[in-house]
């Protein structure tokens, strides 16, 4: 795990106000991006806790404690640095946004917009491939969908080849607080969730369903499709605290999205990528609350091109 | 090796007995730091957002700040509290907006690492 890394030394150090400082000091020899001059740009720090019957050390989960926005740069200098010139206090970058849309995840954001918009120009080609086959009725003439037990009292959302990553149908989530992580629930009580039905009604004989579950960056929500039978369709369900740790194997899958199907875990989003559905066909999707304020969420849906099959129907 | 991907990640291992973790000598925190976190946002709900859940002491972050010298760079993290040897505690300071993740500690010695490591 430390394969790239060198060590250092750590001391900790109680303060006369009951706080601590922890210093780590490592030789600037180790790498040529600590000579004088260089610097080390929009910090951002994170503590967390090694939860767990380790070692080894592979055991452990990590729960995040408390992280923060962007900071400003310190400038390696051989007389000792250059810190920053403002007052942190009042005029670091992203310190006045408001909560989810500090500078760091305001890039995230617009990153996974941008994604989106590909997805969709995508679809449209995909769209057009389907016109012109004269297999499926015009869009409008499905039959009522017909959810299982998990969709019984739950809405329906009828997309048709107008919802498009540009244009999607946005369709608000109510959920409600909760922070135990499915802990403990006889006690705390489960996670909140809502269910919604969606049918595809596109011009084409199938298309692809596309899924985006917004909340504030790094809590915990997870996105689920599944069959009228109550079997998993596709799934989107990542520790998202942790998406952006980038843990390929063979380490353990800490931020939990390597049995996604057909999802994609972000920081601040579940997705649902192009799972290939018939036309008229669908899938009750629940949206499920395991660390996050709740409140109004956002389930943004559209169609496009078709790029994974969803699980078979159990 | 790019300039934009080095991370500058600290995995504190807190083994503070047994790793003779520096004494009480308080340290001079100067006026201008790098990150300046309030205390009290121990929630994991990131960033400046502060609720009634505080969940920790030893991990709620307040100021860091970078300090070098002709051999050696540092990083120095305060918390609300000092962090104790009973438990592990882990913390990350990342630089260039590199999103690499850190390493495990525990209270177990041969768990404990101090890391900086560029990718």
């Amino acid at each position: 795990m430390f394969a790239n890394g060198v060590e250092g030394e750590l001391t900790i150090e109680a303060q006369g106000d009951g706080t601590g400082v922890t210093t780590a000091t490592f030789p600037r020899s180790y790498s040529p991006l600590l000579a004088d001059g260089e610097a080390l740009t929009t910090p951002q720090a994170r503590s967390g806790i090694p939860v767990g019957a380790g070692p080894p050390v592979s055991s452990f989960v990590i729960r995040m404690i408390d992280d923060t926005i962007e900071g400003t740069d310190y400038t390696i200098t051989s007389g000792g640095g250059a810190g920053p010139g403002d007052d942190p206090g009042t005029s670091r970058p992203g310190k006045d946004d408001p909560p989810g849309k500090k500078k760091g995840c305001k890039k995230g954001s617009e990153k996974a917009k941008k994604k989106g918009c590909k997805k969709g120009k995508k679809g449209g080609k995909g769209k057009g491939k389907g016109k012109g086959k004269g297999k499926n009725p015009p869009a409008g003439r499905c039959a009522t969908y017909a959810p299982g037990e998990m969709g019984a009292d739950a809405e329906t959302i009828v997309l048709t080849d107008k919802a498009t990553a540009e244009e999607p149908v946005v369709q608000d989530i109510q959920l409600a607080p909760y922070f135990f992580e499915g802990l403990a629930t006889a006690q705390l009580g489960s996670p909140p969730k809502q269910t919604i039905n969606v049918q595809v009604d596109s011009e084409a004989a199938s298309a692809g369903l596309y899924a985006t579950f917004a909340f504030p960056a790094r809590r915990d929500y997870d996105l689920w499709a599944y069959w009228p039978s109550g079997s998993e369709a596709a799934s989107s369900h990542g520790f998202n605290p942790l998406v952006e740790a980038k843990t390929p194997p063979p380490a353990p899958d800490l931020s939990n999205t390597r049995n996604n199907h057909a999802g994609e875990t972000k920081a601040d989003s579940e997705n649902l990528v192009g799972v290939i559905t018939p036309d008229c066909g669908g899938y009750t999707l629940e949206m499920t609350n395991y660390f996050g304020e709740g409140g109004t969420l956002k389930l943004s849906l559209w169609l496009g091109e078709g790029t994974n099959e969803p699980k078979p129907e159990g | 090796m790019s300039k934009r991907t080095l991370a500058l990640m600290l995995a504190g291992a807190l083994a503070l007995s047994v790793l003779g973790i520096g004494s009480a000598g308080a340290q001079e925190i100067p006026e201008e730091v790098s990150i300046a976190d309030p205390f009290g946002d121990a929630n994991a709900l990131g960033g400046d957002i502060v609720t009634p859940r505080d969940a920790s002491t030893v991990g709620d972050l307040g100021k860091i700040w970078f300090t070098n010298t002709a051999e050696t760079i540092s990083v120095h993290i305060q918390t609300e509290l000092p962090p104790p040897s009973s438990t592990g505690s882990i913390y990350d300071v990342f630089t260039n907006q590199a999103a690499s993740f850190t390493g495990y500690t525990t209270a177990a010695p041969a768990c404990s690492r101090t890391v900086l490591r560029a990718s």
